[in-house]
């Protein structure tokens, strides 16, 4: 604790000081579960996360601070211990959004410490373990909250439909029931929206995100599509020796109106809408049922994709290797490819 | 919150399930840096038990006896020094019994001895399930009652309000201080056999018939756990315990020793000073509900029939004593122990059969009622702990030593234990009931009774009631069992099992021809 003396403030000091005993037992605890927890790797942890966190909170509600402090302390054990954060994490932008909102929503950490604290924790390292740019929208949403979430409850109830629009599209159905509970001024705020929308204009806005996936928020409001279009959503897959998913070239199919792909050794299914397109490991059992005559849209060997709805060229479909589609999204591998293009039906 | 608090949110004992993966967004908040909000208690309490025994051997009791062992493919056996003792490594999820039997106490509300040397963690054993059963830890301590030669009834149980003496008329209107203790789920008496034999006259009535009475006074206690600890793995200590009091206890559990293996978990502990018993996560904490509705579930748990024969057939090997009497029913030791005969000696009688297979002469004595039904509920709470529907063979066999510990005595005068290799049986004693276990199944199974039970078939057959049954199928059943007898009585040496038959056969033979008495009378 002695290093920690001239960046801490008096009574935080002191508070570490009549815990000291208490605070050094937690750490030789946590190295039993976690062997290699390094001292000096927790302590510039404490050095750089904790003690802001604290002492914002002791700012707000000195009544409380003991209480939270007790709960970073041992959160931080368990994530340092993991090599989750701190100076060893392989990516700090967790770490970094952890401090950024708790020291934002101090009244909510002091509330409820440790649901707020394990909450955003857990759902930064999980967006962070996606893709870094994903914990950063997702902080940079959440901080925005800051006067129209009223509790940590609400606060953290919109924390669930802004990680969906971060771009974690498998969770689009509960996240649409739990954008449903939201007030409409927060709710707008975390679909993106510049203006808050009137209530009725939010759940409006909420069924046709429901029955449209791959049209966004705003351009709802700003009026919904003239005509039937196809969206080139963008690439997915990629050999796995790159960082991708599949070992060989995949084949695509449909089963259950949902889309699959699969190579040589795994199935994957593909999520997507308009914020964003992943692969979840599917059962490899899953039957191809649906052959390319009963699919909604078709690909011909030009490139002319057709559907009920109208007609598009796309090129990179041209030659298609396979290709699935259901009533809204259609995905396209081309020859040789380990790549997939995802395309998305937007109608008016 | 602690690490000590730590609850695996693995399951104990993972199970195969039908993958039905729905995705749930609140799944986001839960992570790495463990459960954000009070999860709605969605798990089971068979998984909140299992969840409380792995929380207390990984992180209270430093115990790494896994003797309750079992086995789901057959195990690798190693055969180890000069008595080629053989070590098994078991291939199921296998237990300490020092842990899990007090577990299975605190929830059955059965009545627990612990046993072993000092500084084993006997009591720090008892104390732990006080504090599972939601007892602060302040309570638990004070309500301890320790064991000493100056105990008196009034230490034990409370004593009349000295006001309420000098001024009271009659009986009735004198107070009683009744102890604290008494009110409480879990009741622990330490060093019970440093307690005064008066004294535990008194606990008697307490353990045996949940009251306790001062003074024409009766204070009803609760359904309770107890946990009972001594030193002396025979009860014997300052007084000598009385036998009634003894009989009493349910299950005898050894606190085996701190292997130095352990040393360094142990380090660890002293070096944190952690106290396991102020650390306990109240995810593993029961309410008293919670342990009602636990004791319903274990009740629920079915003893399939074949089990059960099983254990009717084991049960049946030791209360026979063919020297002790003439007629049939009083063929047993309790004749001879009531005659104030050495029982040793009368076994030991030469009646032409062989005392090693007669499994009847290992024992001084046969199973009490009591005994049974605690055998059966603590199989039932086996069968649950570990996630079952019914009760297998094999919880049976676990649980066994340990209920009949204190239950059946050997006789150690017997043949058996003078043979090559069994001699360790004279000391040990779970390891001896667990041998006469497999020794009564593996005769069960040479007799073929599963298949080949004519007592069994006609026991059904009555079940069924005898409404209906006409005078001839009445004759016929009782020309069958009289052809049974007939049978038997040619060249078969008795035995404890063959006698409980002939008795279980006279009494259909009796039901059968009252109702044909009957049946008869009717017709004239």
């Amino acid at each position: 604790m002695a290093a920690m003396e001239k960046i801490v403030s008096e009574p935080l000091q002191k508070l570490l000081q009549e815990r000291q005993h208490q605070l050094n037992s937690l750490f030789l605890q946590a190295r039993v579960a976690y062997p290699y927890l390094a001292g000096d790797v927790f302590l510039s942890h404490l050095r750089d996360t904790i003690v802001p966190i604290i002492e914002k909170a002791l700012t707000h509600d000195s009544t409380r601070v003991l209480v939270v402090l007790e709960t970073v302390y041992q959160i931080s054990l368990r994530l340092v211990g993991q090599g989750l954060m701190g100076p060893n994490a392989k990516n700090r932008v967790a770490e970094q959004g952890w401090l950024n909102l708790l020291c934002t929503y101090p009244a909510f950490l002091c509330q409820e410490p440790l649901l707020v604290a394990t909450s955003v924790a857990n759902v930064l390292i999980h967006l962070a373990e996606i893709h870094p740019d994903k914990a950063l929208m997702w902080q940079k949403t959440m901080g925005s909250l800051e006067p129209a979430a009223e509790t940590p409850q609400e606060w953290l109830k919109a924390g669930l439909v802004a990680a969906w629009r971060c771009g974690l599209p498998h969770y689009r159905n509960p996240a649409l029931a739990k954008a449903a509970e939201l007030d409409s001024v927060i709710g707008s705020k975390v679909l993106g929206l510049e203006n808050a929308l009137t209530q009725d204009g939010y759940q409006i806005i909420l069924s046709k995100l429901g029955s449209q996936p791959w049209v966004r928020p705003l351009e709802w409001v700003k009026g919904a599509p003239s005509k039937p279009e196809l969206e080139a959503f963008g690439w997915i897959g990629g050999f796995v020796g790159f960082g991708g998913y599949f070992t060989t070239p995949p084949v695509a199919f449909a089963h259950a109106d949902r889309l699959f792909l699969r190579d040589d050794t795994n199935a994957w299914c593909l999520e997507g809408d308009c914020f964003g397109v992943i692969l979840k490991r599917a059962n490899l059992d899953v039957p191809t049922s649906v052959s390319e005559n009963h699919y909604p849209m078709k690909v011909r060997k030009d490139g002319t994709i057709f559907s009920q709805h109208g007609e598009w060229k796309v090129k990179a479909a041209a030659n298609a290797a396979s290709y699935a589609a259901n009533s809204t999204t259609l995905v396209v591998v081309p020859k040789d490819s380990h790549h997939s293009l995802v395309l998305g039906l937007r109608l008016p | 919150m602690s690490f000590f608090k730590k609850i695996s949110q693995a399951p104990t004992n993972p199970k195969p399930q039908v993958s039905d993966h729905r995705f749930d967004i609140t799944e986001l908040y839960e992570g790495p840096a463990g459960q954000s909000a009070q999860k709605e208690a969605s798990q089971t309490l068979d998984e909140k038990l299992r969840q409380a025994y792995f929380w207390i051997v990984n992180n209270a009791i430093i115990s790494p006896y896994y003797d309750i062992e079992y086995n789901e493919k057959a195990p690798r056996t190693f055969s180890l020094g000069d008595e080629k003792s053989r070590l098994t490594l078991p291939t199921a999820q296998s237990y300490s019994s020092f842990v899990l039997l007090p577990l299975l106490n605190l929830v059955v509300r059965r009545r627990c001895l612990l046993v072993g040397g000092p500084g084993r963690g006997k009591t720090a054993s008892a104390m732990l399930m006080g504090l599972i059963a939601g007892y602060p830890i302040q309570e638990v301590k004070r309500a301890i009652q320790h064991g000493q030669p100056q105990m008196t009834i009034t230490d034990l149980l409370g004593n009349p309000l000295p006001k309420d003496l000098v001024s009271a008329d009659s009986m009735d209107s004198i107070r009683i201080a009744w102890r604290k203790w008494l009110g409480m789920r879990v009741k622990i008496i330490d060093e019970y056999n440093r307690i005064p034999t008066r004294t535990q006259s008194a606990l008697l009535t307490v353990m045996a018939d949940n009251y306790a009475e001062i003074l024409d006074h009766v204070f009803e206690c609760p359904e309770a756990a107890w946990y009972l600890t001594a030193n002396d793995d025979a009860g014997g200590g300052t007084y000598q315990v009385i036998e009634a009091l003894r009989d009493r206890i349910d299950l005898v559990v050894k606190a085996l020793h701190f292997s130095p293996r352990f040393l360094g978990d142990l380090l660890a502990r002293i070096e944190s000073g952690i106290k396991p018993e102020e650390t306990i996560p109240p995810e593993i904490v029961f309410s008293e509900a919670e342990i009602s509705q636990l004791n319903e579930q274990i009740l629920a748990i079915q003893i399939p029939l074949p089990v059960l024969r099983r254990l009717e057939f084991f049960a049946s090997q030791f209360e026979f004593c063919d020297q002790a009497a003439e007629q049939f029913e009083y063929k047993t030791k309790d004749t001879v122990k009531l005659s104030g005969l050495d029982l040793a000696s009368v076994l030991g009688e030469d009646t032409g059969k062989d005392k090693v297979k007669d499994l009847g002469s290992q024992t001084r004595n046969g199973l009490s009622v009591r005994a049974l039904m605690t055998l059966m509920i603590f199989g039932k709470a086996m069968a649950y702990f570990r996630g079952g529907q019914e009760v297998s063979l094999e919880d049976f066999r676990q649980i066994l030593p340990f209920v009949l510990h204190d239950k059946l005595t050997p006789n150690l005068e017997s043949p058996f234990f003078e043979q090559e290799g069994k001699r360790k049986y004279r000391v040990d004693r779970i390891g001896w009931l667990r041998v006469l276990f497999d020794l009564s199944c593996a005769e069960y199974d040479r007799l073929d009774l599963d298949r080949d039970d004519p007592v069994t078939e006609l026991s059904n057959e009555l079940a069924k009631g005898l409404e209906g049954v006409s005078e001839r199928q009445a004759e016929k059943v009782l020309i069958r069992i009289e052809k049974i007898l007939d049978d038997w009585s040619i060249g078969r040496k008795l035995y404890g099992h063959l006698h409980d038959d002939i008795l279980k056969l006279k009494y259909i033979h009796q039901r059968y021809s009252n109702y044909l008495r009957w049946l008869r009378w009717k017709k004239s």
